[in-house]
């Protein structure tokens, strides 16, 4: 009875704090109903043939790129944490930097060193050794692109997933008779497919919302036509009217993947999860990993490389390179913070929907995922809107820059945490409980301390996309804001390259550390109890 | 149950520590003051005619004491730091006025404006093209004529909301390795690329704002049914779609497409980059029409401002000779006031035959975005 009420108190403050913080982070979506409410000719702008046309468009794009990340990320995952390949963590770390590129940046220097008439094919053309080179622009240009820059995304959790994954399952499977393939089929990717699914959904999303690298690679989206009627049309009526419907394919996506049903729960009940050993690969082993190697060479050093001969070319050439050093400190400075806050407003969300799984729990969950459907210039104005009437005091200062980031990379916080929190063997709170100590000290002393490793992970993630994010930071942030995003955009779409690539290079080298203590620290501590 | 406080106060450390940034402003006003002395230092320095020097002095005393009442000006600049950084920069030398500028795309900054309303910070929106200043005209003010008085007749909005500052013409860039004798190999105007010979090696970018300010030119001059066969001709040459200017330069310098329909200052700034070896030059349509039209960048005083002396003399500063000769010999735009010469690069205004066109008048885009959603060129 007693115990009883206590859930009931604590049901009443988590769903109401989640629906206080879904509330916040649905403004972009009320926004665009409100704006686009406004709009007489809406059916005729979407009901038209080209539009279903950039519609088939999109939609292909994000199954493309969800399927490759997730096949990309399921290769590296496995190689990296179940064999005996060489350099494991160094080309773990590797593998995390595309992460830190921005879109717009890889989409650059994509297309100057391997367009159909870029760097590469001037090079290789003027030995004489080729006279044509691959056009990869248009889809499968958009593809690459996307997929390299993105595969992080399930890359990390699935990594995760795989070293917390208990042997013991796979060997009490096989030991009752199933064979290799039975055993990955039934056992060993339920486990996998909760951090599949979570990653999965953010690629998924991330691919609907970007502009920069499709813009580049020529291939026509739904967000480009949100964006032409922003900048070539100054409709920002149409531009939401536009929106809205990216919001509706967001909404697809986000209930697709709760279709897909992922595992019911398994917990271990040994203190430390069994690892049988690792793959023997033998003669293979240099082959695996220069396969392994190719990825991170796609995905990181191709950008670099580009960036590195505008810097130098520059510098050959006497250009003068501009350079503020102060927007490493704002870059850094805002990201920390957002990281911060993004991560505190994750708790309760993901609390909620794991702890208490209902129709209503749920429901605030895809509502935290909506905004990262959408170009992030659509969140910034709705908040512009919103904080210029609501907020006007504090209109214009970091605080509401951080606000947000913070609804815009929300979902990425959420799910981190809750990658870990469905794995937590909910037996380890009773037994505290059942020590005397009470729901909050629980929380504190072992639920928190038991999250931290994906608190931190979800927080560093946050941190580098909030380090490398543009259109959001470009409409929010206080007068004479310069960050590095806004300094390689200021010169690199004017076509000043040298003066561009110095704080790209920096973006990319700040960003570096971050992802390798994601990395290394995950390592070590085992989240289950 | 003690670290449950960490909570709210991380929360309160992250608004402390924002808003910590916004103190700022005042430090930059206390650096100007300071920074005074050393220009009377200098005066000093000057050994004879001590009269004089009293007199600088006290002059420089008032300033200061002037200045001190000086709000800093609010700009939302839809043109990047990267070109007016350094005018602005000047700007606040010369006048001592504060300036706190957000840049961003015009068409993101025009939103941002709407979305303000009469709250907006911003005193002076200075936008990248016409359409832009269009888009907010009912925001603006309207601007004393001593201020569009500076610039020809077609280089404002007739209603006086809004002038251009810089002029930037439409070019044809075509790549040099394909096209040794441009007089011979183009066209002499911009009707004759639906020619089926050019099919796949045009490229064009039908999302930017400039582009879609020359298919209004088109429009207005050729009328709606010779531009439509125009667009249409040019789908059919199978145009390559480029995200903005600077990659269809890019493609015309690498010899991805022979012809690019842009403005013509990013030629310049590839030949600065990769030298005179940047394989793309720009062509300058003879017989000019509604394919050479000249665009104007500009800016309007908001009507919500409540520091309008200074953003007049923004303006004003913007029309002077200092600022038009900066815009022409760095930046390579067309300066709008008369006594200031245009870069030696470029061929001169009046030789390239525009077409008789209000400038404001190109900053009707809804027609036009009908017109290319109806051909396909835009979705």
């Amino acid at each position: 009875m007693i115990k009883n009420k206590f859930v009931n108190k604590n049901y009443l403050w988590l769903s109401s704090i989640s629906t206080l913080i879904a509330l916040v982070v649905s403004i972009p979506l009320l926004y665009l109903l409100f704006r686009a409410v406004s709009h007489d000719g809406f059916i005729e702008l979407i009901f038209r043939e080209r539009i279903f046309w950039i519609t088939l468009k999109s939609i292909s794009l994000v199954i493309s790129v969800t399927f490759f990340s997730i096949v990309i990320s399921f290769f590296l995952a496995q190689f990296l944490t179940k064999s005996d390949v060489p350099f494991k963590k160094l080309l773990t770390i590797l593998c995390c930097l595309p992460i830190v590129i921005p879109s717009y940046v890889y989409g650059m220097v994509f297309v100057h060193l391997l367009g159909p008439r870029g760097k590469v094919f001037q090079i290789l053309n003027s030995w004489n050794l080729i006279d044509s080179f691959p056009d990869l622009y248009g889809f499968w240009g958009a593809t690459i692109t996307l997929t390299f820059l993105s595969y992080p995304y399930v890359f990390l959790p699935l990594r995760a997933a795989m070293i917390s994954l208990d042997d013991s399952f796979e060997d009490a499977s096989r030991s009752l008779g199933r064979g290799r393939i039975k055993t990955f089929y039934y056992v060993t990717l339920p486990l996998l497919l909760p951090a599949m699914r979570s990653g999965g959904l953010l690629v998924a999303l991330y691919t609907l919302s970007d502009f920069g690298a499709v813009a580049l690679l020529r291939y026509q989206t739904f967000t480009w036509a949100i964006m032409n009627m922003y900048n070539g049309a100054y409709n920002r009526i149409s531009a939401a009217a536009l929106s809205l419907v990216l919001v509706f394919f967001a909404i697809l996506i986000l209930s697709m993947e709760s279709y897909l049903k992922g595992a019911r729960n398994f917990f271990s009940s040994s203190s430390t999860s069994s690892s049988s050993s690792l793959i023997q690969l033998d003669n293979k082993k240099w082959i695996i990993f220069l396969l392994i190697l190719l990825v991170p060479i796609i995905g990181a050093l191709i950008p670099i490389i580009g960036l590195l001969t505008w810097l130098i070319k520059g510098i050959i050439y006497g250009d003068v390179i501009d350079f503020n050093f102060s927007t490493i400190f704002t870059s850094l400075k805002v990201s920390f913070l957002a990281a911060i806050s993004t991560m505190i407003i994750s708790l309760p969300i993901s609390f909620f929907a794991v702890k208490y799984k209902n129709k209503f729990s749920l429901l605030i969950e895809k509502i935290s995922y909506i905004g990262f459907g959408l170009p992030s210039i659509v969140v910034g104005l709705s908040l512009v809107y919103f904080s210029i009437n609501f907020l006007f005091p504090i209109y214009q200062t970091t605080a509401v820059l951080i606000f947000g980031y913070s609804v815009l990379f929300l979902p990425v916080g959420v799910s981190a945490i809750k990658s870990t929190l469905v794995q937590l063997n909910p037996n380890l709170e009773d037994a505290s409980r059942g020590l005397g100590y009470g729901y909050i000290k629980t929380f504190i002393k072992v639920t928190v301390p038991l999250l931290m490793p994906s608190i931190l992970a979800g927080s560093l993630l946050i941190f580098l996309l909030t380090m490398k994010e543009l259109p959001l930071t470009l409409v929010l942030s206080p007068l004479n804001f310069k960050s590095l995003p806004t300094s390689i955009w200021a010169y690199a779409s004017e076509a000043f390259f040298a003066s561009a690539a110095l704080p790209a290079l920096i973006l990319i080298l700040l960003s570096g550390p971050a992802s390798a203590y994601l990395v290394l620290k995950k390592n070590n501590i085992d989240v289950r109890g | 149950m003690k670290k449950l406080f960490l909570i709210p106060l991380s929360v309160f450390a992250i608004l402390m520590f924002a808003c910590a940034g916004e103190t700022e402003v005042v430090e930059v006003t206390k650096e100007v003051v300071v920074e005074k002395p050393t220009t009377v230092e200098v005066v000093k320095e000057v050994p004879v005619m001590t009269e004089k020097v009293v007199e600088v002095e006290k002059e420089v005393v008032k300033e200061v004491e002037v200045e001190k009442k000086y709000k800093p000006l609010v700009i939302y600049s839809g043109r990047k730091e990267s070109l007016v950084g350094p005018i602005i920069q000047a700007f606040t030398d010369a006048t001592r006025i504060p300036v706190e500028v957000k840049y961003g795309k015009t068409g993101e900054m025009a939103a941002t404006l709407m979305e303000e309303g009469d709250k907006t910070p911003a005193d002076i929106f200075y936008a990248q093209d016409p359409g832009g200043l269009g888009s907010v005209e009912d925001m603006f003010a309207v601007l004393p004529s001593s201020i569009t008085s500076k610039v020809p007749d077609w280089a404002d909005s007739p209603n006086q909301k809004w002038t251009g500052i810089t002029g930037r013409a439409r070019v044809v860039v075509y790549n040099t390795d394909a096209i040794t004798d441009p007089a011979t190999q183009l066209p002499d105007n911009l009707y004759d690329f639906i020619d089926p010979k050019w099919k796949g090696k045009i490229g064009w970018p039908p999302t930017n704002s400039s582009f879609q300010a020359m298919v209004t030119g088109l429009r207005l001059v050729w009328g709606e049914e010779k531009t439509k066969t125009w667009l249409e001709g040019i789908i059919d040459n199978d145009v390559k779609v480029y995200a903005k200017n600077t990659p269809t330069v890019e493609a015309a310098g690498a010899g991805e497409i022979e012809v690019g329909f842009v403005n013509h200052y990013y030629l310049h700034r590839f030949l600065k980059a990769e030298t005179e070896s940047f394989a793309a030059r720009n062509y300058f349509l003879p017989s000019g029409g509604p394919g050479s039209v000249v665009l104007v960048a500009g800016a309007g005083i908001l009507e919500a401002s409540d520091n309008k002396e200074a953003a007049e003399r923004f303006m004003e500063f913007m029309l002077s000779t200092t600022a038009q000769a900066y815009f022409a010999n760095e930046i390579y735009e067309y300066p709008l006031v008369e006594g200031v010469n245009k870069s030696y690069l470029l061929p001169d205004l009046s030789t390239l035959n525009t077409p008789d066109i209000d400038i404001s008048d190109l900053g009707d885009v809804e027609a036009t975005q009908k017109l290319l959603q109806d051909v396909g060129a835009l979705p």
